[in-house]
């Protein structure tokens, strides 16, 4: 049901081309053409995602930890779109109730991942040499550990749970922040307009906190939306890993590592909290790449 | 200018990398071709700590310690216990003395040359505290020492009498090893323990695999064997396979040719299956279970221990992902074990009202708003942590179904997942509320090492996870070793599930059972050994090809 609501709200967004009457091109109307039917129908899952986290009683029509032991296995049906699981609970109620943690996971440890790499980043582009390159030279060991092996290294020291796995992932995706930070600090502070201020007599924090981080900050939108898809994925592993979220929690990974025992006799367990980990994943890059390009555009 | 940006590539990259967890932690990577006729491979569900049984002592260690070690004396079917290494024994009228004559003409693998050293050899080992043997060393409490009087006399002291002495004694936790390998580091002896058994071990991969080969100077086979000499097949692969799936995947390609832990999940397909014969036996001794921490609170409290018991639907939870492949238990005694009373089965059947009611004099009267119970501001929260890779892929259901349960008589049931290491340690300083256990031997007196105060320390485990002391129990247990009438100690057992059935201090699942597949389109004859019911591979010989 709600999987095909979303290309009817794509083809009402592409209908409103057309209608705009004005013979020079708006701004929406260019928004319109220029975006590809794929980026349209990735926004529309996305909003759907959106909405599922913030208001999933709109969706949800069984509680999503009621187990019910004598229709558990059930594939899916009117009743249970998704089947159910191992337990009798609703699949379908479950993804949707795991939306949430798994967005919000996501942005948290995007968030975290962007203020460590941030802190890093922007120091080593305004810093001298020195500690330019000691701060490179720190995160390029980081990068001798793959992202992942770095969040599992955080959740062996901190324990497992949401909140270490939202640290961990952090932690782990820091590295890759701080080194694009850098290079858009140290182009920021090779612009003229920084040149400009200094010239002008502003003091160096000020500069640093009105000119340099703004500027550095403007494209972190698109890196935020990028960001987001990996993160969902890492924080999903975590959990698949018995690391992350706890039982009975609706988490997508916990339930993926759940139904992977039961693909043979009951592939709809796994395979929903799947689709949607993949699908969260694919969306909110989809989205973020053509944010990208379209900033790009305008510069 | 954000050329530093990630490429969709990598992204993608990622998506795969995730998809792909599913297919790498399953831990294949055997050769795909199937295996030869001189090879056995035996995919075993969960993973070894250590290969000496005496250290630690799980199951895992005595299935493997089953094909490579023999034991003092043997037990057949019906319990009646027969010679092994040892030929002969006399027990002294005290029942403090065991004068133990072991064979002559026997060696271990690595040449040494077995004799009633060895008998002292590997009873010290085992209640050396450097071994942390929880099983080996738990069941010799009543032990003193060993004395050698000439080559092949051990006189044997106990401290107090103990009449299953010479039961736990034919269990492969128990088996002997070459006392020359036990001189060596713990760890040493771990990765390549040596006994006198039909099969040596050669290589230890931990968590992946174990390489046997064929004592081809076997000469020692117990009287239960269907032959003797050295065994039929020439090597053993004994593969560790966690997985549920996989495990059984492996067995349906015909990439192994047995597994043990059957999931149940896929019982009514093996079944259905010419070429795949189940092996199924319940054990004996103390049934899965959850046990209550009675030295803290909530389950310090006799009526929420009650509460709890009463709260959990387990036979829904049996039938619905057992499939009804596993026996209910409700005593703290399994069904097929000596001395066991169907008496305590439905003592704490479920009933929420009297959930409730027990809950209310115990003082947690009010409800929070997620409905759990409070008392004092305080939530009633109990805190269980879990090692979900210990456990069949029904059991995590099983105890989520639990905590459901429990919820809605207003328990909070935290499943704290945890890698083995720091569940066990938890366990062992009963930083816990729940712990999920079961302990197979094959007596009553298992009544004495799960709920006596005698078992609440750590050996590398603590095998009284309840923490339960009672010199009443103590005192009946101690008492049922001490006779050899079977009336007299049918009723102190008796008494002693009383006891412990009227403290509340376990959730009693299921009975533990062996439960194993054998492809029998390419291998006859696996046997399940009679003291633990583990798979034992001595006779198993290669099918005719026709």
């Amino acid at each position: 049901m709600s999987l095909t609501l979303d290309p009817t709200t794509t083809a009402e967004g592409g209908t409103a081309a057309p209608s705009s009457p004005v013979p020079a091109p708006s701004r929406a109307g260019r928004l319109v053409r220029n975006t590809p039917i794929g980026v349209w129908i990735a926004a529309a899952l996305l909003a759907f995602l959106v909405l599922a986290a913030i208001a999933p009683s709109v969706f949800l029509r069984q509680d999503p930890f009621e187990i019910d032991p004598a229709n558990a296995f059930q594939s899916p049906n009117a009743l249970h779109l998704f089947g159910t699981d191992q337990n009798g609970r609703d699949v379908f109620s479950r993804v949707i109730a795991g939306t949430g943690q798994s967005l919000l996971l996501g942005l948290a440890a995007t968030a975290i991942g962007l203020i460590l790499g941030g802190a890093l980043g922007i120091t080593a582009g305004v810093s001298g040499k020195w500690l330019d390159s000691a701060i490179c030279r720190f995160v390029e060991v980081l990068f001798a550990f793959p992202g992942l092996l770095l969040a599992l290294i955080v959740i062996a020291v901190s324990g497992t749970g949401v909140v270490t796995a939202a640290i961990a992932v952090g932690v782990g995706s820091a590295p890759g922040y701080a080194r694009m930070l850098r290079t858009q600090t140290l182009q920021v502070v090779a612009a003229p307009y920084v040149e400009t201020a200094l010239s002008l007599g502003r003091s160096r924090s000020h500069i640093l906190w009105h000119t340099i981080v703004p500027n550095v900050g403007r494209p972190l939108f698109v890196l935020v939306t990028l960001g987001i898809g990996q993160a969902i994925v890492w924080a999903s592993s975590l959990s698949f890993l018995g690391l992350g979220a706890q039982p009975p929690a609706a988490e997508w990974g916990a339930m993926l590592a759940d139904g992977r025992n039961y693909l043979q006799v009951a592939w709809w367990i796994a395979a929903f909290p799947g689709i949607f980990i993949t699908l969260a994943a694919l969306t909110t890059t989809v989205v973020g790449h053509h944010l990208q390009r379209r900033l790009e555009a305008e510069v | 200018m954000t050329t530093a940006s990630p490429s969709t590539p990598r992204s993608l990259a990622l998506l795969a990398a995730a998809a792909g967890l599913l297919l790498t932690t399953s831990g294949c990577g055997g050769s795909a071709a199937a295996s030869e006729d001189d090879t056995f491979v035996f995919a075993t569900g969960k993973d070894i700590s250590c290969l000496d049984p005496h250290v630690d002592g799980d199951m895992p260690q005595a299935s493997i310690a089953a094909n490579y070690l023999d034991s003092l004396v043997s037990q057949d079917s019906e319990g009646a216990i027969h010679p092994w290494l040892a030929t002969d024994w006399s027990v002294s009228d005290d029942g403090l003395t065991y004068t133990f004559t072991v064979r002559d003409d026997v060696w271990f693998t690595d040449g040494t040359k077995l004799t009633a050293e060895a008998v002292k050899a590997n009873l010290d080992h085992m209640v050396d505290p450097d071994t942390q043997s929880g099983t080996a060393g738990g069941y010799l409490k009543p032990y003193t020492s060993t004395e050698v009087v000439d080559d092949t006399t051990a006189v044997v002291t106990l401290n107090r009498p103990y009449a299953a002495f010479l039961e736990v004694l034919a269990q492969p936790f128990l088996g002997i090893e070459s006392p020359e390998a036990l001189k060596r580091p713990r760890a040493e002896n771990c990765n390549a323990p040596v006994g006198s058994g039909p099969y040596k071990i050669v290589d230890y991969v931990p968590q992946s695999k174990v390489s046997l080969v064929r004592n081809e100077d076997y000469n020692s086979a117990p009287p239960y064997a269907k032959h003797q000499g050295p065994a039929h097949i020439e090597k053993i692969e004994w593969r560790i396979v966690p997985e549920d799936s996989t495990r059984y995947g492996l067995l349906r390609a015909g990439q192994v040719d047995a597994l043990d832990l059957m999931p149940s999940v896929h019982f009514d397909e093996a079944e259905a299956d010419p070429n795949v014969e189940l092996i199924l036996q319940d054990r004996p001794g103390n049934p899965t279970n959850l046990i209550l921490n009675t030295t803290r609170a909530p389950f310090d409290d006799l009526n929420v221990r009650k509460a709890f018991l009463r709260s959990a639907y387990v036979d829904a939870g049996i039938n619905s992902v057992y499939f009804g492949t596993v026996t209910r238990a409700g005593g703290p005694l399994s069904s097929t074990t000596g001395f066991y009373s169907p008496d305590f089965e439905h003592v704490y059947d479920p009933d929420p009202d009297e959930a409730a009611r027990l809950l209310d004099e115990a003082g947690w009267t009010e409800r929070d708003d997620e409905g759990y119970r409070v008392k004092d501001g305080k939530r009633l929260t109990v805190h269980f942590p879990y090692t979900p890779d210990w456990w069949p892929t029904a059991h995590q259901a099983l105890v989520t179904q639990i905590q459901a349960t429990a919820k809605k008589a207003g328990f909070e049931v935290l499943i704290e997942n945890g890698d083995g290491a720091s569940v066990s340690e938890l366990g062992n300083n009963f930083e816990y509320d729940l712990r999920a256990d079961y302990w197979n031997t094959n007596t009553a007196d298992v009544l004495r090492i799960v709920f006596s105060s005698e078992y609440t320390e750590s050996a590398g485990f603590v095998p009284n996870g309840s923490g339960f002391r009672n010199p009443e129990l103590d005192g009946i247990l101690n008492d049922a070793l001490a006779t050899d009438d079977p009336e007299v100690r049918k009723d102190l057992y008796y008494q002693a599930q009383q006891i412990v059935s009227d403290n509340a201090l376990q959730l009693p699942l299921y009975n533990q059972a062996s439960q194993v597949a054998l492809r029998r389109d390419r291998f006859t004859s696996l046997a399940l050994e009679p003291s633990l019911s583990l798979p034992y591979l001595y006779d198993v010989t290669v099918v005719d090809s026709e």
